[in-house]
């Protein structure tokens, strides 16, 4: 393809789904190409790692891993969700793997019981959720979620950032996390009330100090 | 006292409906279960009368409501986290290259 052609399709190759001459072109590892999808996609990344505790070289580390897989495994992609997406499918795989070296890792079991609890069998809240504006007001939030993230399962915080904080398309999430939309729904909820109860532990125990 | 009474009728709004037996209420009253569930989807997967349905609601229930600004202020809170704990354009820049140096393939 000639450079014409690829600056014509220059806005959002990462954020769309590629076509046969992109595949093509990334299987060549088309100079110009490589480059507008590095910078495209290298953020997203930064931002994915530094929300999963990772952080400056270890970051960079983790990205060198995640697009060296994804260059062995390009001929095998199907182009079913978008480039940015896949690769952060991958980028999950990498901090899966970088947590388990420093023993961090731990899974839990996310069904649809765990939404049962939460409400009663006439579909009222069991707990209901305190107004949440502390945490807005709060200056320690940051320090406090950081903490409070570390506390959710992998698959939970891989759902949660990427369908609330990077808004990816849900059915792309469920492609690359390998759930169906109830899992997904399951994954995010549980994030969300694990998130609050961190985070309502955090905030009361500092106003007691 | 008035406030539980204000809090009890937020909370419980749909079964007074109900209580009068309004047949509307049926069609647009929701339980929180089912309000949690249709905020959790994206905006594209909703139709109209899910908004007004979901809006209804939250603008009732003092809990649901609670929860869309829980929703709300995480995704906030860890925007500014990220963003600031993001990279200097520099140091993007370098990566990029870095990367670019590794894995195109000069003939």
């Amino acid at each position: 393809m000639d450079s014409k052609k690829l600056n014509s399709k220059r806005n959002k190759i990462s954020t769309e789904y590629i076509d046969d001459n992109i595949k093509k072109l990334l299987i060549e590892r088309n100079a110009q190409l490589l480059g507008q999808l590095f910078q495209e996609i290298n953020p997203f990344l930064i931002r994915v790692c530094a929300t999963n505790g990772i952080y400056n070289e270890h970051s960079e580390e983790v990205i060198h891993d995640t697009w060296t897989i994804f260059f062995v495994n390009i001929e095998k992609f199907e182009a079913r969700s978008k480039l940015r997406t896949y690769i952060c499918g991958i980028l999950f795989n990498k901090i899966r793997e970088y947590r388990r070296a420093k023993g961090k890792v731990f899974y839990e079991e996310d069904s649809e019981k765990v939404i049962g609890k939460a409400f009663s069998i006439e579909g009222w809240w069991t707990a209901e959720p305190n107004d949440p504006h502390k945490i807005s007001e709060m200056k320690e939030t940051s320090e406090f979620i950081k903490e409070c993230l570390d506390g959710l399962s992998e698959q939970q915080k891989a759902a949660f950032v990427m369908r609330e904080v990077e808004e990816e398309n849900s059915e792309d999430i469920c492609n690359v996390l390998g759930i169906n939309v109830t899992n997904l729904r399951v994954l995010i909820f549980r994030a969300k009330d694990k998130l609050r109860q961190c985070l309502d532990g955090k905030i009361s125990s500092t106003e007691y100090k | 006292m008035r406030n539980r009474i204000e809090k009890r009728l937020r909370h419980y709004w749909h079964e007074v409906y109900y209580f009068f037996g309004s047949k509307l209420a049926d069609e647009i009253a929701m339980t929180c279960k089912k309000a949690t569930e249709k905020m959790d989807l994206p905006d594209d997967q909703k139709n109209i009368s899910d908004h007004f349905r979901v809006w209804l609601h939250t603008s009732l229930c003092q809990a649901c409501s609670n929860y869309k600004s829980l929703t709300l202020a995480l995704r906030n809170a860890i925007r500014n986290l990220v963003k600031n704990k993001g990279y200097s354009p520099q140091k993007i820049e370098k990566l990029n290259q870095d990367l670019v140096k590794k894995f195109v393939k000069v003939d």
